[in-house]
């Protein structure tokens, strides 16, 4: 007997048991895949538009399917919570990968207060990114279809995530690392860029370096060009291509696939004043190399490794020199290590670190190993 | 709707606590029990409607900050 | 009355779910960002002596509870005042954790649900668990020391790919007043919550030596403090860390295998509950004894329903909000210095005289 209510109330309780006060059913939620902040012209309010997930239709036979739903605000609370006037459920924070800001947004507005409402709110994820779109406004990057039949959001998230083992064009900055590079002293924060170009008549989104801020807010932009050597002074590349002139003059007729790169930095310091000391350690592999070559000869090997090592060291010193002069923002964190080595030495620097920063000396070592040459020892 | 469920808390708590062993106490626990039992039902009832009541936090902070000093 | 009696091993899991209840979840809180580690391991040190005093007294009145020890020590009258502000304070305690527990999962998990409801859920469970007595707590807190357990250390491994050593500096960027006062901090709470194991020391077997007891739990509690300070440090820096109210919940959130094996944070909550239902049922048992002692019940079961509900009532009414409650933590660490230090240090004074004065031939250390 005593059997049979324990087993009856065992039953009983599995069904509130298995929800709970404010259950939401999937089809009582719309999934925000990323979004995209824009303020609107004229007025002080914000425009956010959403990309959301249509689970209505079909998958297999249309692929994802993305509603694009925009709605304003205020505040960028009040403005997502506003998108309830447009579609029948809340929105859903908690799968969203991609946050876009317009330039304009980048340049007046202070990233941090972007940041403060995408951390506080419990749904987002901490791993979400943020991006910049070079252009008018934000919303503009979800008017296309991806090109890879998934949502834009998603597709612009694959594109950063994998960047750096690729191309090291940009790189993906989750949003507990900008909140944790703009409280923390000595390292100026840098977000991808992304551009609208046409392929084959259509407006697609490509991936365009990195958005440099300098006191939270936009300064400029590196080229992609320019941020393959940022990540590589940084450590933070895994891959990529360096195309090089296997000839003194001459266009790069050669290029060398980055397979490991390590990257020291280290600082000695007279009194306050500091140099900071760069050394890379590159192992590439020979991809690609127009002009006849007998690739068993060394010291042809040696001469091309010879190119790249001087190559690389003018191209990093180009761009930290283009950072000091144009920017004054210390992207590659030289302040942030000083910091953390040598703490007393910072605080006597850290209150005008820019000034300092602009005219830093920097010496750049590169050490580059031209492993193997891929399939062909001789062309 | 807090409300009812605190009610029947409290009713669930008095048929499955205080019955089965009613025989075995004597009376003056009894009175103990449902003193105790009648000072937190009306604290959460009144919770539960909304309607703030002092928490002891005020008078703590009171007492400690006579031996020290506010630290900030 | 039937006699509960713990083995060891299971005594020395409570005191661990004891002292590591709320720091899984919620984070070793200090304002010390990268040097977190450090005023763990000094207030550990500093923590031995109190935890001595604790043992001494375990020792002299082996296998009964601190309320049954004052009212011997101290007489009817003294006595009852002494455990009516033990009682008061295990409730108090009680409170805090309950409040400090539905908190967490207001803010992270059930934004919407009210918070009293919440507070239900947990009490009914510890109150169960109280119910089916001390050596059911024994028996659960030995599984769940060791899922706690496991469940850091999969999260310190998972997050390797995370990991970023730079975090730990500078070193000691924190001047000496600060790591003293942080250390202080994490001595008055969570490590001397432990004296609301005196409450139920009465399960505590004569053969087995409480000085074992404490030390074992002390060693073991501080490795796992150990490590979820370590592993929020390499996950989240220094800046993160102090802006939440719950750092090991943001860290384990950036866990991210693969893709697949993402917002683990759910294991998190789940710790919680398996540790807090622990620390609940030892200050509510403590709180039950006291009051059973103080109007002459013969069972703390008897009282154990109106206690858990009186703690559930204060519970409520103890903050406002959350901000208040971490405000107040700076007036804790001073109000918990009675409970945790001067009663415990009067009562074992007194213990030494009264037991050298019966008893010249019973050997014992030599004590102040």
């Amino acid at each position: 007997m005593r059997r049979l209510i324990a087993c009856v109330l065992m039953a009983a309780m599995l069904a509130p048991l298995g929800g709970c006060w404010n259950y939401r059913g999937l089809d009582e939620i719309m999934i925000v895949m990323g979004s995209a902040i824009d303020k609107e012209q004229g007025s002080e309010n914000y425009r956010i538009t959403y990309e959301i997930i249509d689970l209505n239709k079909p998958v297999k036979a249309q692929g994802i399917n993305t509603v694009i739903v925009s709605s304003e605000g205020k505040t960028k609370f009040e403005a997502a919570r506003n998108a309830k006037k447009k579609v029948s459920n809340k929105l859903y924070f908690g799968h969203t990968q991609v946050f876009v800001i317009s330039e304009e947004i980048a340049r007046n507005e202070e990233i941090g207060g972007i940041i403060d409402f995408l951390l506080r709110d419990a749904e987002t994820r901490e791993t979400a990114c943020l991006v910049v779109l070079r252009g008018k406004t934000a919303r503009e990057i979800f008017e296309t279809k991806s090109l890879s039949n998934i949502a834009v959001s998603n597709e612009i998230h694959d594109i950063i995530s994998n960047d750096q083992k690729i191309t090291s064009s940009t790189l993906r900055v989750p949003i507990y690392e900008i909140f944790n590079t703009l409280k923390s002293e000595g390292k100026a924060l840098v977000l991808p860029a992304f551009h609208r170009v046409d392929n084959n008549g259509e407006t697609v989104n490509e991936a365009n370096g990195i958005a440099v801020f300098k006191e939270e807010k936009l300064a400029g932009f590196l080229t992609p060009e320019e941020t393959k050597y940022f990540l590589i002074a940084t450590n933070k590349t895994k891959g990529g291509i360096l195309p090089i002139a296997s000839e003194k003059s001459g266009h790069a007729d050669a290029a060398l696939e980055i397979s490991k790169n390590k990257t020291k930095l280290s600082f000695t310091a007279r009194g306050d004043k500091v140099k900071v000391k760069i050394k890379t350690e590159t192992i590439v592999y020979l991809g690609e190399i127009l002009k006849d070559i007998n690739t068993t000869d060394l010291a042809k090997i040696a001469e091309l490794q010879d190119i790249a090592e001087k190559k690389l060291e003018a191209n990093i010193m180009s761009v930290i020199k283009k950072t000091q002069s144009e920017f004054g923002a210390d992207i590659f964190g030289f302040g942030r290590m000083i910091r953390k080595k040598d703490f007393k030495l910072w605080n006597r620097l850290k209150d005008n670190w820019d000034e300092q920063f602009r005219s830093l000396k920097v010496e750049v070592r590169s050490d580059v190993k031209i492993v193997n040459t891929a399939y062909l020892m001789k062309t | 709707m807090l409300t009812a469920i605190v009610l029947l808390l409290y009713v669930l708590v008095v048929l499955f606590d205080f019955m089965p062993a009613k025989k075995e106490r004597k009376f003056a626990e009894n009175i103990v029990y449902f003193a105790l039992l009648s000072v937190s039902m009306a604290v959460l009832i009144l919770f539960s409607m909304g309607i703030e009541l002092p928490g002891p936090s005020q008078p703590i902070r009171s007492i400690v900050e006579v031996f020290v000093k506010p630290k900030k | 009355m039937k006699k509960e009696i713990i083995s060891l091993r299971q005594a020395v899991c409570v005191m661990c779910l004891l002292i590591t209840g709320s720091s899984i979840a919620v984070g070793v809180q200090t304002d010390l960002g990268q040097d977190s580690w450090l005023p763990v391991l000094i207030s550990s040190v500093c923590v031995v002596p109190v935890l001595f005093i604790y043992g001494r007294i375990m020792k002299l009145y082996p296998e009964k509870d601190i309320f049954e020890i004052i009212e011997t020590l101290f007489g009817k009258l003294a006595g009852k005042i002494i455990i009516v502000l033990m009682t008061w304070y295990a409730l108090h305690l009680s409170a805090n954790v309950l409040r400090m527990f539905s908190e967490f999962v207001k803010i992270n998990t059930l934004t919407e649900t009210p918070q009293l409801a919440i507070m239900i859920a947990m009490l009914l469970v510890v109150l169960y668990m109280a119910k089916s007595g001390i050596e059911t707590a024994g028996r659960w807190a030995v599984l769940m020391l060791f899922i706690i357990a496991f469940i850091v250390l999969l999260t310190i491994v998972l997050s390797v790919n995370k990991w970023d050593f730079s975090n730990f500096l500078p070193v000691f960027e924190h001047g000496p007043g600060e790591i003293v006062s942080s250390s202080y901090k994490m001595l008055i709470s969570p490590l001397t919550d432990t004296v609301l194991f005196l409450g139920i020391a009465c399960a505590i077997k004569k053969e087995d030596s409480p000085y074992r007891l404490f030390s074992y739990a002390l060693i073991i509690s501080v490795i796992i403090m150990l490590g979820i300070v370590v592993r929020n440090t390499l996950l989240l820096g220094p800046a993160m860390m102090k802006a939440t109210y719950f750092p090991s919940y943001v860290s384990v959130s950036l866990i991210d295998i693969g893709d697949f094996f993402a917002r683990v944070e759910g294991s998190i909550t789940m710790n919680l509950i398996l540790g807090g239902i622990a620390k609940l049922t030892v200050c509510l048992l403590a709180a039950s004894k006291g009051c059973a002692r103080l109007f002459g019940f013969r069972d703390y079961r008897h009282i154990l329903m109106p206690v858990g509900l009186l703690s559930l009532a204060l519970c409520a009414i103890l903050y406002k909000s959350i901000m208040e409650m971490v405000d107040f933590e700076d007036i804790l660490k001073i109000y918990k210095i009675p409970f945790h230090l001067l009663i415990p240090v009067a009562v074992w004074i007194t213990a030494e005289f009264r037991t050298r004065g019966k008893n010249p031939a019973e050997p014992h250390e030599a004590s102040s």
